[in-house]
């Protein structure tokens, strides 16, 4: 693969001595290790340039799509769940959970790929491909797409849990005698119950993002949008095993980064937990 | 008595759904006007829109797409299902064996899958199927995987409820060998639980396969899954857009089936599992 027509058996051999091929594995692995923590990730089999530089290039691309999904789709989640919560089994309650079922079961490429040709390819209102110029305008009319197709899924997945949280609240004693005091209806739902209802919403915002980062994979290469996601796929296509690795060990990091921030939500929505 | 109502009509509609995808992929040879790779090169057999002879249209080969979906649905669904069961049946088996006999193996297990839990399925999917090369059974290990974590978990806190109840201390004190007890009393009290759990992530088994034979990774590349045949028909969404969209509304309706499904069955059966 790597020699393609040049691919002699001695040449080969040459080429496995020079990458550390023949090297036993601890040892591989011990000098990918100690790589790792100076910055030199290995060098790509596909382009011959350095992993860590092009991961430094790339991954600004899949937390701008990430972050501005999760900004878009956790309030509109938010919302909608809590308005189908305290009208539970009216017809806007049904309306609203059916749909979010539907989005819930759509694959997010089908999602991808109708906001592509409606919004794109038939109305022409936005770029099909690509992340832009550089300049912010067309920055955002690149992610303007992308950041759609998984919002409304991950809002859907949002407003569901923040629904089934918000019902149980409604069901708390402290509810209760809230509405006893007199209060209103209003007051008892934003003050009381949506406060509490949070912490089960911020864990699926926790989890949601981390599968926004996974699924950054598809969205990219729907969008021929450059990112972390695609840089993978297109790695394992072309069995580019550095770049896999580096690509991996990248969203990883930013997978731990993710559940580190949940945990600390929660102390600064609940004053009971205590981080230490 | 009106949210059961509501409850029993989602599992009908969910169920009829679902049996129209499964009875038409069973009966694919039958159904099918074409094979699913049968060629007619001719000019005016290529790119005809969804119409009366070809329900969903014929692409750049002058395939019938109605029957590419067709068959392969009999893959998608093989592939989802095998997933389930296998991640299913092995992740209940370990959860099992970790909550009844505790100590030591219970803490490995537990650290072990809050690990892969804390990682999106679709990048463990992905990751797997990337090591694994491309097979069907390599893509079943790969989803297995993927959704092994979560019946562990489930599995586990099950048995560890049972464990403490009467009936299970009086067979220990008649003498019952601890595999007995697993069979005889853990394993049918925590049925309705991971029948569930297989409902819910049997649609999520769906979408984790068509999302990987959409990027290219895993199945061999003969064989046609629904993700493959909407990726092949992406190239062309500006002039025939029913080559993705038809195939991918295929996988949304099995998998809204699905989904409704194990929703319903969820309100009736065990109101506890959450699906993360």
């Amino acid at each position: 693969m790597y020699l393609g027509d040049f691919y002699t058996p001695e040449l080969a051999k040459e080429v496995r001595q020079q990458l550390g091929l023949e090297e036993p594995i601890p040892r591989q692995y011990l000098s990918y290790l100690s790589g790792l923590a100076s910055g030199d990730w290995g060098r790509s089999y596909r382009t011959r340039s350095q992993v860590f530089t092009t991961i430094v290039g790339q991954y600004r691309y899949t937390l701008e799509l990430t972050v501005l999904t999760l900004l878009v789709s956790a309030p509109l989640g938010l919302v909608i769940g809590v308005s189908a919560g305290v009208r539970r089994n009216s017809h806007l309650d049904i309306g609203l959970m059916s749909s979010s079922i539907t989005f819930v079961s759509a694959p997010s490429f089908l999602m991808g790929l109708i906001i592509l040709w409606t919004l794109s390819v038939r109305m022409g209102w936005f770029p099909m491909a690509g992340a832009g110029d550089g300049s912010l305008g067309s920055a955002l009319s690149h992610l303007a797409l992308p950041v759609m197709t998984q919002a409304l899924r991950s809002a859907a997945v949002i407003a569901r849990m923040a629904r089934s949280s918000i019902i149980d609240v409604m069901q708390e004693d402290y509810v209760r005698t809230a509405r006893a005091k007199g209060l209103m209806e209003r007051v008892v739902t934003y003050r009381h119950a949506l406060r509490n209802s949070l912490i089960s919403v911020i864990t699926v915002v926790g989890i949601e993002l981390s599968i926004l980062l996974g699924g950054a994979a598809v969205t990219e290469t729907v969008f021929s949008r450059p990112g972390i996601g695609r840089l993978l796929v297109q790695s394992i296509l072309s069995r580019d095993y550095p770049s896999v690795q580096g690509a991996v060990l990248c969203l990883a990091l930013m997978v731990v980064a993710t559940n580190l921030l949940t945990d600390l939500m929660y102390g600064a929505v609940d004053p009971r937990v205590r981080v230490g | 008595m009106l949210r059961r109502a509501k409850r029993t009509k989602a599992i009908r509609i969910g169920g009829l759904l679902f049996a129209l995808a499964l009875l038409s992929a069973m009966m694919a040879p039958w159904l099918g006007p074409a094979g699913p790779n049968a060629q007619r090169l001719e000019l005016e057999f290529q790119f005809r829109p969804p119409g009366p002879n070809w329900l969903m249209g014929t692409d750049e080969f002058g395939r019938d797409v109605f029957s590419r979906v067709l068959w392969g649905g009999r893959w998608s669904l093989l592939v989802g299902l095998g997933a389930v069961v296998v991640g299913g049946g092995l992740g209940c088996a370990i959860g099992f064996v970790a909550g009844y006999f505790g100590g030591r193996v219970d803490r490995v297990i537990t650290a072990s899958t809050n690990l892969l839990m804390s990682f999106p399925s679709i990048m463990i999917g992905l990751i797997a199927a990337a090591a694994l090369g491309s097979s069907i059974v390599s893509v079943v290990g790969a989803i297995g995987l993927s959704v092994l974590p979560r019946f562990v978990r489930v599995a586990r806190g099950e048995v560890l409820v049972i464990r403490e109840r009467e009936f299970v201390m009086s067979a220990k004190a008649s003498g019952a060998s601890d595999l007995a007890i697993l069979l005889r009393h853990i394993v049918p009290n925590s049925a309705s639980a991971l029948i569930v759990m297989f409902t819910l992530y049997f649609p999520y088994a769906i979408l984790v396969e068509s999302s990987l034979s959409f990027l290219g990774i895993g199945m061999p590349a003969d064989s046609a899954t629904w993700g493959r045949v909407v990726a092949d028909g992406r190239e062309y969404l500006r002039i025939a857009p029913w080559l993705s969209l038809c195939p991918g509304a295929v996988i949304l309706v099995t998998s809204l089936g699905l989904n409704l499904l194990g929703d319903g069955l969820r309100d009736i059966l065990d109101p506890k599992v959450y699906i993360g």
